[in-house]
């Protein structure tokens, strides 16, 4: 029964998530492609989660607990760690997988060759306000299928691992994520992919990301660091592209005036409005700027209208 | 909860399609579910694609001429033995706790409310959620009145139905051609109690195949039609008139070449002038898609960051 290796393994990290948990889980078992293993690393979780893991009682999951929390980074490598598969998925406690998602990855797979590390398709990010749509920008920019276009993708600034099919020989050879980041670290992995390699994505909507108001409850000083250690690493991809380099200002600022350092915001602002003055969010966080941390958060709640929790 | 749920797909040459659409009924983790697919004479190799499913659940029926998706739907239904109806869009999918979600909200409900309907997402040319809150369709006493049909409230993937209240109801009018879901949800609103879960529990893909975008065209031809065979019924509600005008007006101004839907829409807007959707039409119309496509993706990113 477990001597035949899957080709899949699905590496879902989770913490104290264990209401949305289910969903997560049932969209993955529930795969038209059911050959995989769904590794649960539980990281530290004190709400029941374990009892709800159990309660699926399907021979495909491996669960791992950790006593103590560790991070995202270092719960996903422990569970690739355990992985026996070809090709890793990624899935997060609040996400959902549409059922034919990981058919049409593997579809996708048996056409990637040898330059391609990973394979990618589009997602739904739903908040309470908002869907919006992430996709791979391709570079055949009206294909629906085909190589991504690297600095256009770095040009977003974010990655989502719910999208992507990446080959274990290709993980283990960039040694996968970085624990030094405490948010970003799929972002540096992605980076750090597309140095190398390609990826060969879809256009198809595979899955979808919910996001709560309050996003990430992490410390701002944590998330200023993990930027800065970004741009440490990869300043050359960063800083290729006007407009790219402009936009990462944008978010460095951000970064530095949620942590109310008001001098380092306005130096970021006015340097991605400088390099490119395309955006009007650019000037927005110039003007919030001496207006601090406080400011910052003013307009957030603003932007989210009365009566929406803070 | 044990109920056991028949979930009827009608399906018409989509093979490539309707396997995306059966794995996610399948999916479902309210387990107790007999889907019931009704091919209406497909010349392509739908059969195939089901019959690659070896799930039990699965059976298939098909017509002895293309009727149509109502009496597909019928078919459907005559054949069903659960105590509870869904219905399935060939191209579209649901999310793996629709049923679940939508079995909890009925049984909370009582016995009085028979018909359950939930939010979706729209894949289109932009991503929407269609659903209650922040959808007007809900803020019409029942929902679902002479008004007009809400597109996606009245789309039957998003429906669960109690048996009974759609044997009060009666079955699909075959002879309608586009509307045979909203006509239906007309008495189905007199016969019982509708409940919304507002959540998306599914995907409406408009982008699936070109033919669903020229539908959505002629569906607004069919309303410019109804309006000047039946516009007299709105005489007294200008604000229902203008709303269907926007619908026609906005239609023709993204599938026909500019000035096209201009006339709709200014006429919209002289029977009720306080439609944001209506004078934002008519901006895009006037400024072009392009530009209004650069301005709104500002704004959202400004509202993102």
């Amino acid at each position: 029964m477990r001597d035949v290796n899957p080709r899949l393994s699905v590496i879902l990290p989770t913490y104290n998530r264990a209401a949305l948990l289910p969903r997560a889980m049932a969209s993955v078992l529930g795969q038209t492609l059911g050959d995989l293993e769904l590794i649960v690393i539980d990281d530290g979780s004190t709400d029941g989660t374990e009892a709800v893991v159990r309660s699926f009682a399907d021979p495909r999951i491996v669960y791992l607990r950790n006593e103590r929390p560790t991070g995202d980074a270092n719960a996903r490598n422990a569970g690739v760690a355990r992985a026996r598969g070809e090709w890793l998925a990624f899935q997060d406690s609040d996400d959902e997988w549409v059922p034919h998602s990981l058919a049409r990855r593997v579809e996708l797979a048996q056409r990637a060759d040898a330059r391609h590390a990973a394979v990618g398709s589009a997602l739904l990010r739903v908040t309470p306000r908002d869907i919006e749509l992430i996709d791979w920008p391709l570079s055949d920019a009206r294909a629906t299928e085909g190589d991504v276009d690297a600095p256009r993708f770095i040009a977003t600034g974010r990655a989502y691992l719910q999208s992507v099919l990446v080959r274990r020989a290709a993980f283990d050879a960039l040694g996968g994520f970085d624990a030094a980041f405490r948010a970003r670290s799929d972002v540096d992995f992605c980076l750090r992919l597309v140095r190398h390699h390609g990826i060969l994505a879809t256009a198809d909507v595979l899955a979808l990301s919910f996001e709560t108001d309050g996003g990430l409850s992490l410390d701002p000083a944590f998330r200023l660091s993990d930027m800065k250690r970004l741009f440490e690493r990869h300043a050359d991809l960063l800083t290729a592209d006007p407009a790219v380099h402009s936009r990462f200002l944008y978010d460095l600022g951000r970064a530095e005036l949620a942590c109310d350092r008001r001098l380092a915001a306005a130096r970021n602002a006015l340097r991605a409005i400088a390099i490119a003055p395309d955006e009007l969010r650019k000037f927005a966080l110039l003007a919030l700027t001496p207006f601090g941390a406080r400011g910052l958060a003013a307009a957030a709640a603003l932007r989210r209208g009365p009566g929406s929790p803070s | 909860m044990t109920s056991l749920v028949s979930v009827v797909l009608p399906t018409c040459n989509r093979a490539g399609l309707v396997g995306r659409a059966v794995a996610s009924v399948l999916a479902q983790t309210h387990r107790n579910l007999e889907l019931i697919v009704v091919d209406d004479a497909s010349d392509d190799d739908t059969a195939a694609a089901v019959a690659a499913f070896s799930d039990a659940r699965v059976s298939y029926l098909r017509q002895p001429r293309r009727l149509g998706a109502a009496a597909a739907r019928n078919a459907g239904i005559a054949r069903a033995r659960g105590d509870f109806i869904a219905f399935m869009d060939d191209d579209d999918f649901w999310l793996v706790q629709k049923l679940e979600k939508q079995l909890g909200a009925l049984h909370a409900a009582g016995p009085e409310a028979g018909w359950c309907v939930t939010g979706c997402i729209r894949l289109d040319r932009q991503i929407d959620y269609i659903g209650g809150a922040r959808h007007d369709a809900l803020r019409y006493a029942d929902g679902v009145g002479p008004e007009g049909p809400d597109w996606s409230l009245i789309a039957t993937p998003g429906w669960l139905l109690r048996r009974d209240a759609l044997a009060r109801a009666g079955t699909f009018d075959e002879r309608i051609r586009s509307w045979d879901d909203w006509e239906l949800g007309l008495r189905l609103a007199r016969v019982t109690r509708r409940i919304l879960v507002d959540e998306p529990l599914w995907i409406q893909d408009w982008q699936a195949g070109s033919g669903l975008t020229r539908a959505e065209r002629a569906r607004a031809n069919d309303l410019r039609l109804i309006m000047e065979k039946h516009g007299s019924l709105w005489a007294d509600r200008p604000r229902v008139a203008a709303r269907h005008w926007r619908v026609i007006g906005r239609a023709e101004s993204l599938y026909d070449p500019a000035p096209a839907g201009r006339a709709a829409l200014l006429r919209s807007v002289r029977l009720w002038p306080w439609q944001v959707k209506a004078w934002a039409a008519l901006a895009v119309s006037l400024l072009g898609q392009r530009r209004v496509h650069w301005l709104t993706q500002q704004i959202r990113r400004l509202k993102n960051a």
